[in-house]
């Protein structure tokens, strides 16, 4: 167990010690036995969310709530009114033909409009807010960009574009802009060695698949199927971190006649508020999934300090929620429930 | 003498092609060798099962082959090397 602290503490030397020429920092594992964990009860909201499937990221944005679907129903996306929760529109159909997405990798909204990113057709949808409050589903523009930005796993609004994190890029994050260009690709997948020689190289972004949020100029970046937290400053490398948490990296395993990616079920979503990233941490291993959907588990909302990577609180909420956003004044938060019958619920963060 | 050189050559000829296999490196997956390979007899309502990968379940995990989202578990069958 010494030997282990010892063998963690000097591979963090080393990599303090390199880290002015890598542009990164790492930071050793999330204490989180050490982390006080505070318990929060859900509370429901009774917005229709009738016949919708998976709610896989929902936002809200002055008078508008949106809500992803990725699974079941016709279309991607349902814009409510906020706080009223009455049902305004649904869009972004689902299928191949023109103005139509096989999938969607996300979509970012602000007072004027919504950016949709398909994930298979390499062009971003952008949809009118007034549109959408007269029921209008059109999108006003399509935006094509290169073939090389599909498939698009997670998409967000940083300053000046957008981040993608691009399955069929060796790199984690392409910025994009709004007008059909790819502006760079930044940043090498943290994997280490062991585990990408266990892995078809094709198949690492997949296995380091990830759910994204910025403040605009920091990018964070939170596994799915791992205990890695990575965040990038766009504008000064020396910022970045990577946080490597108890849960480690996404790892694979052998199941049956294949492997199984992943060893555990990672972050469900992040927001960005007030220097803090909210992320949201499953844990659970992916070994006791029974071939059932996903049973409720334990859900925790830890907040890291934006700029260290400092793992400072840990919140166990009372209801496994999928996805949530942070209020403008730093304690509700608006959060979906696919397993419950009123999938929109509520909560507040203790002071 | 003409069966012994014959086996030898043969045994000769086993071992390599058996090294070979050994230390040939893991090829790549290819776009069309998941698309040719066959759909395992997995193949249920609940399963998207096709080019060796089964995604299952309800989740936030993409599936790498349909490229969509919502499973909760991915497994890629592992792909006997051409060599």
């Amino acid at each position: 167990m010494m030997e282990c602290k010892h063998f963690r503490k000097a591979i963090c030397l080393v990599c303090a010690g390199i880290s002015p020429f890598l542009g990164m920092s790492c930071r050793s594992g999330a204490k989180l036995s050490e982390t006080e964990i505070v318990k929060i009860a859900v509370v429901p909201l009774p917005g229709d969310t009738a016949f919708l499937g998976y709610a896989a990221q929902i936002s809200v944005v002055d008078t508008m709530m949106y809500l992803q679907d990725n699974r079941g129903g016709e279309t991607f996306l349902r814009a409510y009114a906020y706080p009223s929760l009455k049902p305004l529109c649904k869009f972004v159909t689902r299928g191949k033909g023109p103005e139509e997405m096989l999938a969607v990798s996300g979509y970012t909204a602000d007072k004027d409009s919504v950016r949709v990113f398909a994930a298979q057709e390499h062009e971003m949808a952008v949809y009118s807010v007034s549109d959408l409050c007269r029921g209008i589903n059109k999108p006003v523009r399509v935006i094509e960009y290169p073939q090389s930005c599909m498939p698009a796993l997670a998409f967000c609004g940083v300053k000046g574009g957008f981040a993608l994190q691009n399955s069929s890029s060796a790199y984690r994050l392409t910025l994009i802009d709004s007008s059909g260009h790819i502006q760079a690709e930044k940043y090498d997948i943290p994997v280490s060695e062991t585990e990408r020689k266990k892995v078809q190289p094709e198949l690492i972004p997949y296995l380091w698949q990830s759910v994204l949020a910025s403040d605009g100029a920091v990018v964070a970046v939170g596994t799915k199927l791992g205990d890695v937290l990575e965040i990038y400053d766009l504008e000064d490398s020396l910022r970045n971190r990577v946080v490597r948490g108890e849960g480690g990296e996404p790892a694979v395993s052998h199941k049956g006649r294949g492997m199984q990616m992943g060893t555990i079920s990672g972050f469900y979503a992040l927001d960005i508020a007030d220097g803090k990233v909210y992320a949201l941490f499953d844990g659970s291993r992916l070994a006791d999934y029974n071939g059932q959907d996903a049973v409720p588990r334990k859900i925790f909302l830890r907040v890291y300090d934006l700029s260290t990577g400092e793992l400072e609180r840990i919140y166990e909420l009372d209801r496994h929620i999928s996805s949530f956003d942070i209020l403008t004044d730093g304690k509700t938060v608006i959060a979906t429930d696919p397993n419950a019958e009123h999938q929109l619920c509520t909560f507040t963060l203790p002071e | 003498m003409l069966l012994l050189g014959a086996g030898l050559l043969i045994g000769t000829g086993a071992c390599l092609n058996y090294r070979m296999t050994q230390q040939a490196p893991r090829e790549p997956i290819s776009d069309l060798t998941l698309a040719n390979i066959e759909a395992m007899a997995l193949v249920d309502k609940d399963h998207d099962v096709s080019g060796g990968v089964t995604c299952e379940g309800q989740g936030h995990i993409w599936c790498p082959l349909t490229n969509t989202s919502g499973y909760y578990s991915v497994t890629v069958i592992e792909f006997p090397s051409k060599n």
